[in-house]
C-alpha cells in the first residue's frame, strides 16, 4: 500500500498573504510561511490521499512529468511535518 | 528628592526617589538617556498625563539604594546602567503596543523594521544607519500600535560592545554607564525620532550578515517569512503578556500587508546602513 500523506493539524489556522500562505500553530505559537507550491501541497494534506496521488495531482495541474516534482513534493511534506503543521494519520 | 520622567514605546514612566547622593547617577542617566527623557516638569498642570508606571529607588538606613527590589550598584556607572535597565523594562512592560525585538530606523521615505534576536547585530546596524543620516526609532523594539499601522518610537540608549564601537569608529568613552555593553547616547551617532511622533513603517528587512569580501545585496523577500520573523521576535506575547500569540499573528499580518519585504545581505554595518539608506530614500 502506498504511503499516505499526513493531515492538517487541528491547531493550525491559515491566512492568505497574496500568493503565499501563513500558517499559525496555536500549539507552538509559531507561524510557518508557505510559497505557492507548498500551499498546493498543504491543500492536499488530508490524511487520506497517498503521496503518489498528491504528486500525480500536482504534476497534472502544473503540466509537468511527476518525476520532475516528486522530490520537491516529498521534501515539502517532510518540512510541513517537521514544523508540526501536518500530523500523521491515526 | 527629585524624579525623572521618561517616554518611549507609547508609555510613560516616572523614576522617583533620586536623592542627592545619586546626583552623579542622575547626570549619567541624563547624558545617555535623553532620547527617552522628558523635559523637567513645568508646574505639573492637570493636563499632564499620569505615568503608566513608577519606578522607585529606595534608600535603606545603611545608605545603600534599592531599585525594583535589587541592590543599586555603588559605582555611578554601574548604577546608571541598572537605572536605565529598570526604566527599559518598565517602559516596555507598561506599553500597550505589540513589541517586536527589532532595529527600526527612519528616512524620508518611511521606516524600516529589521527584526532579530539579541546578538545578531541589530544595534550596530541601527547605529551605522544613524551615522549614515537615518534617524533612530529604536535599536530594541518595533512598538506596533494596537490599532493603526504605525510605530511608537523607543530611542533608548544603544548598548554597544567594544567591537561594535570599533566598527563604528567611536572613541572609547571616558565615562558613562557600563554594563556588559556600554550604553551610548544616540546623539553621539546622529538623530532620533521624537517619542511623541508616530512613525509609519514601509519596509520589513530580513537582515543577514555575510562574511567579507561580500559587500551587500537587497532582494525581494517573502511576506510570509516576514510575518514569521516578526512573530518569532515578539517581546510581549504569551504568559503574562498583553497579547496572545494568535492575536499577535493576526495583528502582524495586517501590518506586514502594508510593507514591502526585502532580504538584505551585508558584510559590514556600513554596507548594511548604505543599503538601508537606499531603501528609505
Amino acid at each position: 500500500m502506498s504511503e499516505v500523506v499526513g493531515r492538517q493539524s487541528e491547531t493550525v489556522r491559515e491566512m492568505a498573504l497574496g500568493d503565499e500562505l501563513s500558517l499559525f500553530d496555536s500549539a507552538t505559537g509559531r507561524a510557518v510561511a508557505l510559497n505557492s507550491t507548498a500551499r498546493d501541497v498543504w491543500a492536499l494534506a488530508d490524511g487520506q490521499t497517498s503521496v503518489v496521488e498528491v504528486i500525480d495531482t500536482l504534476a497534472r495541474a502544473y503540466g509537468v512529468p511527476p518525476e520532475d516534482i516528486a522530490d520537491d513534493v516529498r521534501r515539502t511534506l517532510d518540512l510541513l511535518a517537521e514544523a508540526g503543521v501536518i500530523v500523521p494519520t491515526a | 528628592m527629585s524624579s525623572l520622567r521618561f517616554r518611549g514605546a507609547g508609555a510613560r514612566v516616572n523614576l522617583v526617589g533620586l536623592d542627592r547622593s545619586l546626583a552623579d547617577v542622575v547626570d549619567l542617566v541624563r547624558d545617555v538617556g535623553h532620547g527617552i527623557l522628558l523635559p523637567e516638569q513645568s508646574g505639573g498642570g492637570a493636563h499632564e498625563r499620569a505615568p503608566d508606571t513608577v519606578v522607585r529607588i529606595r534608600q535603606l538606613p545603611d545608605g545603600v539604594h534599592l531599585i525594583d527590589g535589587e541592590l543599586l550598584p555603588a559605582t555611578p556607572d554601574e548604577a546608571a546602567a541598572s537605572v536605565l535597565g529598570a526604566v527599559d523594562r518598565a517602559l516596555l512592560g507598561a506599553s500597550r503596543c505589540l513589541s517586536v525585538h527589532a532595529a527600526v530606523v527612519a528616512g524620508a521615505g518611511g521606516a524600516a523594521i529589521a527584526p532579530g534576536v539579541s546578538g545578531t547585530g541589530k544595534t550596530t546596524l541601527a547605529a551605522a544607519a544613524m551615522q549614515h543620516g537615518l534617524r533612530l526609532v529604536s535599536d530594541e523594539a518595533a512598538c506596533v500600535d494596537p490599532h493603526d499601522d504605525v510605530l511608537h518610537p523607543y530611542p533608548r540608549p544603544l548598548g554597544l560592545s567594544r567591537r561594535s564601537r570599533d566598527l563604528l569608529g567611536l572613541p572609547t568613552p571616558l565615562s558613562g554607564p557600563v554594563d556588559e555593553e556600554r550604553a551610548t547616547a544616540p546623539s553621539l551617532l546622529g538623530r532620533t525620532v521624537p517619542t511623541d511622533q508616530l512613525v509609519r513603517p514601509t519596509v520589513l528587512v530580513l537582515a543577514q550578515r555575510e562574511p567579507a569580501p561580500f559587500t551587500g545585496s537587497v532582494t525581494e523577500g517573502s511576506t510570509g517569512e516576514g510575518l514569521s520573523a516578526l512573530l518569532a521576535n515578539c517581546l510581549n506575547t504569551g504568559l503574562g503578556g498583553p497579547w496572545t500569540p494568535e492575536e499577535a499573528w493576526a495583528r502582524l499580518a495586517e501590518l506586514v500587508r502594508s510593507l514591502s519585504v526585502v532580504r538584505l545581505r551585508y558584510s559590514t554595518p556600513k554596507d548594511g546602513a548604505e543599503l538601508l539608506g537606499s531603501l528609505l530614500g
